[in-house]
């Protein structure tokens, strides 16, 4: 399974490039993004839902949450940029190929038109995929969280 | 074979247009071994580029009529000083993935000139000295299984033994099919390797002989070169009186 895997990963790699490294830091960043933005999600839950109740737990009338897109706000937009800077490798791999030699010469010279490409931006776009479904599971597991802990009353929307 | 129709190709640099290659018309026929010769800067590199498609031109190349695009680049090959193999790769390496992408692949004539030059199978290729580092640039070229051999400079930091040996295994080697276009400024050691003489000199076309009607007119290469180049050899000696002479005014 393991070798099947880095033999996919080394296939959408230019050859001899640390893919698995390139994977390794974009999976810390990625793990380094959940944990602040949970921990993010946490505090803001907590501070706003203090604001519903009172000294003894009642429900304040006519209380209202904050919005989820206020709860959540500043999360698209940096799971975006560690998008980006997924499809950004493309260009990292593309000056691997400058380096310590000219490989590219062969890279362009090589019968089939996509295999450059390919190589160059396959793995990066499969990372940037693979974000993005993350970035939409875990904001789909907050919307989850955000409606199990405010109460039907005191929901903005 | 390989045909140049007014190939044309202009550099912009500081917004000044500098003329890589004016208007050269050559034609490459198959079987042939074929040097070119030229200074630094003359347009060899550039020349090759542009058959490989590496650079935009003016002017048309076509290999037998059709253009030089990916469904007949497999019948060129192209060995250049600045190496375009990966230098994280073995050998081994390389000869799968060659193997992979280009099926006419002669692993036979890989086989036999990696034992040749005792290079190693499972080294990476970037902790190799130079010399092997050039030899296997040259091996890959020419296991390709290409028609058209494209070698740029290739044996830039070879001993001349390694050289000479190369130049033999290339002669016994090459099938009449198999042409190879051979940029170097080593003209007096390939003089008796190369059939034709291509002169290039500031982007231009100067020189298109046969090294066989040269020897039979009882000239050399160099001579041919230096004639066409109107080289002077006065010039060094020229040039020492003058700095003597401004020495001596100096004092």
């Amino acid at each position: 399974m393991k070798e099947r895997w880095s033999r996919w990963t080394q296939r959408l790699s230019p050859p001899g490039y640390p893919v698995e490294r390139e994977t390794g830091g974009v999976a810390v960043a990625a793990s380094v993004m959940v944990l602040i933005h949970l921990v993010q999600f946490l505090f803001r839950m907590q501070e706003e839902l203090r604001w519903l109740y009172d000294e003894m737990g009642r429900l304040i009338p006519g209380a209202v949450m904050a919005p989820f897109s206020q709860v959540t706000a500043g999360y698209i937009p940096a799971w975006g940029v560690l998008t980006l800077a997924c499809l950004a490798l493309g260009v990292v791999r593309y000056t691997y190929y400058y380096q310590g030699s000219r490989s590219i010469y062969l890279m362009r010279r090589l019968p089939d038109r996509w295999e450059l490409w390919r190589r160059t931006l396959g793995w990066p776009l499969v990372l940037a995929v693979l974000l993005a479904l993350l970035a939409a599971v875990l904001l789909g597991a907050f919307r989850l969280g955000y409606l199990w802990t405010v109460p039907a009353e005191a929901m903005a929307e | 074979m390989i045909e140049l129709n007014h190939v044309t190709k202009r550099y912009w640099t500081q917004n000044i247009a500098k003329q890589a290659l004016k208007d050269v018309t050559v034609q490459l026929p198959q079987g042939q071994i074929i040097g070119l010769f030229g200074e630094n800067g003359a347009g060899k590199t550039t020349l090759m580029k542009c058959i490989l498609g590496f650079l935009s031109y003016q002017g048309s190349i076509t290999l037998d009529g059709a253009p030089i695009d990916r469904r007949n680049i497999h019948r060129l090959s192209f060995a250049t000083c600045e190496h375009s193999f990966f230098p994280h790769l073995t050998a081994q390496d390389h000869r799968e993935f060659y193997r992979h992408h280009f099926p006419a692949f002669r692993d036979d004539r890989f086989r036999v000139l990696m034992d040749f030059f005792r290079l190693p199978m499972g080294r990476e290729m970037g902790h190799c000295s130079t010399g092997q580092k050039n030899q296997f640039e040259l091996i890959l070229a020419m296991s390709q299984g290409a028609d058209y051999i494209l070698m740029d400079e290739p044996f830039a930091g070879n001993d001349i033994f390694n050289r000479e040996d190369f130049y033999k295994l290339l002669l016994g080697m090459l099938e009449e099919r198999e042409t190879v276009l051979l940029s170097t400024h080593l003209i007096e050691e390939v003089q008796h390797f190369v059939g034709r003489a291509l002169l290039l000199r500031e982007g231009e076309l100067v020189g298109d002989c046969s090294v066989t009607e040269l020897e039979e007119q009882g000239r050399s290469l160099v001579d041919y070169v230096k004639e066409t180049y109107q080289y002077r050899s006065g010039r060094v000696l020229e040039a020492l009186d003058r700095l003597e002479q401004d020495g001596e005014g100096r004092t």
